[in-house]
């Protein structure tokens, strides 16, 4: 009879072998490491987070809710939502143009076009919002006499919000679309060709629907971003309140001008709608993992 | 010599010219020369003195460069065909490059000496420091912090893991402003964090420099987490069971195996936390007292110099931030491609 060797897993020192203490810290660390995370993730960004709540609780649900009469909240609301109404479909169509054009395509300078596109977000937004007032500011600007000849008002006022809110998210959709149509191929596409499709129908029935997703969750950053976007459009909007107030512009006003109630109430506004973007952000993300997971399956059979 | 050409001529010596790759070339070296040419033609013509004069006030040959490269976009634009080429580079140039040829132009009017003598202000120095240092502060911190974190989400398992994972992402996800508010309601005196702090220790958070280094904090901690998460995922545990067995403790194992293959990524994420941290306002606007020499930071001095109408010095602070990011951007790429050569060179070996 041959002998039993044990699975080397379940070998263990016998009972009285005393642990060493080196031992007992080695066994410690991971608690250690889930304690020190914990702790740090806690104070740096829960407790902040918290903060806003109870601070905008504080006197109860009657005074919270009292601070969505104010004329000037709302209106900052109203801005800020046709802001992103704006903003956001713009950058739906650039960004699944320049989808289109650049992924399934290799070209000298196609890693630099994509650094170009991704520049917003290495540019400080406040440079982004002195970009706009030194081209289009009617006494400075490099384009005041066209500015001035034509009578438009960009600066100070709400098409200035608007391209800044543009410039400072249109990177999103791009960046999400373009490595999910790189690994797809193009085989689906040139089907449909040779069956006689056009480019708009190849775009809308083939080329669409097979990056949904991606194209949802760029969609998801492009909104959070552009309803809180704060340092490019403060330097351009010139902040005139239940004018060219946006509601993050609106937070910092009123809590510089001590209405602490209404700043928080204003912020868990903006806050709820980052904690719904989150969620979504999250949800979309797991629907992603498992598209690219059966997509890399297929490839594997194929 | 004909490698080179052979690539306008892909059909052979006989075969068609490419012509859209000669245009690219001619008009990029245009764009390039014209200016130099400009400078050398000037000293030509009026000397030593002429030569001096065209460099302190390039302007109309910055101006002559960035019509080049306009004329450029709009030239690919004519000549590439599919529609999706053209809204992408129209609307690149609309908002992209007409604001960034704004920037340079308006930069470069201002003369070198006098950008020298705005940029190297004593006013703008402080500010510089800082900025930078904070934001060095703030990364390095989170550079450290970032690899636990993200180590405890990737090999521990422990009740409100998933929370915690998702609150890593809340500094991305809340509007700066929100931010700022939230940082000084707790680290302001009668705060929950600020008023403890400051009787054990003496020191007020919110309103001086330590609230701006908190708020750059909070800014890029996601960062250095979610570019070190899919490396440290990706590692073989196998190599790690080889360094024990081959007789290396758990720290020489952790020194010598699993942090060489991390840091590239951690240097990338604290690359990519400092340029945010540096050019973060919404936040630290609301969190610092903003007085000069103590906890003013250079975007918030870009803003004041624009509210006292001080264009000029408005714009060469500016400028130097573009450059920043400019280089920041290209180191952060430089750190990208030697992750990906050493992962590379690591899997083929």
């Amino acid at each position: 009879m041959p002998p039993v060797i044990p699975p080397l897993e379940t070998l263990r020192p016998p009972r009285w072998v005393k642990p060493s203490f080196r031992s007992r810290l080695a066994s410690l660390m991971p608690v250690l490491i889930v304690i020190v995370a914990c702790l740090y993730v806690g104070v740096v960004i829960l407790l902040p987070a918290a903060a806003v709540v109870a601070q905008a609780f504080a006197k109860g649900l009657g005074p919270y809710l009292d601070n969505f009469r104010s004329e000037e909240l709302m209106s900052a609301l109203r801005l800020t939502l046709i802001t992103a109404a704006v903003a956001v479909p713009a950058n739906c169509v650039f960004g699944l143009a320049a989808a289109t054009a650049i992924a399934r395509r290799q070209f000298r300078g196609k890693a630099l076009l994509l650094s170009v596109i991704d520049l917003p977000f290495s540019i400080s937004p406040v440079v982004v919002g002195l970009m706009l007032v030194l081209l289009y500011s009617p006494s400075n600007g490099l384009l005041s006499e066209l500015v001035n000849s034509q009578g438009w008002k960009i600066i100070f006022s709400v098409p200035g919000i608007i391209l800044a809110t543009i410039i400072v998210t249109f990177p999103f959709m791009a960046r999400e679309v373009i490595p999910l149509l790189e690994e797809e191929g193009f085989d689906q596409e040139e089907a449909a060709k040779t069956l006689g499709a056009n480019d708009w129908q190849v775009f809308w029935k083939v080329t669409l629907p097979s990056v949904r997703w991606a194209a949802l969750y760029g969609l998801i950053l492009t909104t959070a971003r552009s309803l809180g976007e704060f340092g490019a459009v403060s330097v351009v909007s010139g902040n005139i309140s239940a004018k060219t107030q946006t509601l993050p512009l609106f937070v910092e006003d009123a809590y510089k001008q001590y209405n602490t109630e209404l700043a928080f109430g204003a912020a868990t506004v903006l806050g709820g709608v980052a904690i719904v973007s989150l969620l979504l952000k999250i949800a979309v993300e797991r629907i992603l993992e498992h598209d690219k997971a059966t997509l890399a399956e297929e490839r594997e059979a194929g | 010599m004909s490698a080179i050409w052979s690539r306008w001529r892909p059909g052979g010596p006989q075969g068609p010219i490419r012509w859209p790759g000669i245009l690219w070339l001619l008009l990029a070296l245009a764009a390039i020369l014209a200016p130099v040419v400009g400078v050398l033609l000037r000293a030509l013509v009026a000397g030593p003195a002429g030569f001096a004069a065209a460099i302190s006030a390039p302007a109309s040959l910055v101006a002559l460069e960035i019509s080049g490269a306009l004329l450029l976009v709009l030239l690919i634009t004519v000549l590439t065909s599919t529609w999706s080429w053209r809204i992408t580079w129209l609307y690149l140039t609309v908002v992209l490059f007409l604001p960034l040829a704004a920037m340079v132009l308006k930069a470069s009017g201002v003369g070198l000496a006098s950008f020298w003598e705005t940029a190297t202000s004593e006013e703008a120095v402080a500010t510089y420091r800082i900025s930078f240092g904070l934001a060095l502060v703030a990364s390095l911190l989170n550079g450290v912090f970032g690899l636990v974190i993200a180590w405890a989400l990737i090999r521990c398992r422990f009740p409100g893991q998933r929370l915690l994972d998702a609150l890593i992402d809340l500094p991305f996800a809340l509007p700066t402003a929100v931010a700022g508010l939230a940082l000084t309601a707790v680290y302001a005196k009668d705060g929950w964090l600020g008023g403890p702090i400051q009787r054990l220790f003496g020191v007020e958070v919110a309103f001086s420099s330590l609230g701006v280094a908190v708020a750059m904090v909070f800014i890029s901690l996601p960062f250095v987490v979610r570019t070190v998460e899919p490396v440290l995922r990706s590692l073989e545990k196998e190599q790690e069971e080889a360094a024990w067995c081959l007789g290396a403790g758990r720290g020489q194992t952790f020194l010598r195996v699993v942090l060489p293959q991390l840091m590239p990524a951690i240097l990338s994420g604290v690359a990519q936390g400092y340029s945010r941290a540096v050019g973060e306002y919404g936040s630290v606007v609301m969190i610092s007292s903003n007085v000069p020499f103590r906890d003013l930071i250079t975007p918030t001095l870009i803003v004041q110099k624009l509210e006292e109408y001080d264009f000029g010095g408005a714009t060469v602070i500016g400028a130097v931030m573009l450059i920043f990011s400019l280089i920041s951007l290209l180191v952060i790429n430089l750190i990208q491609v030697w992750g990906q050569w050493y992962q590379g060179g690591e899997s083929s070996a």
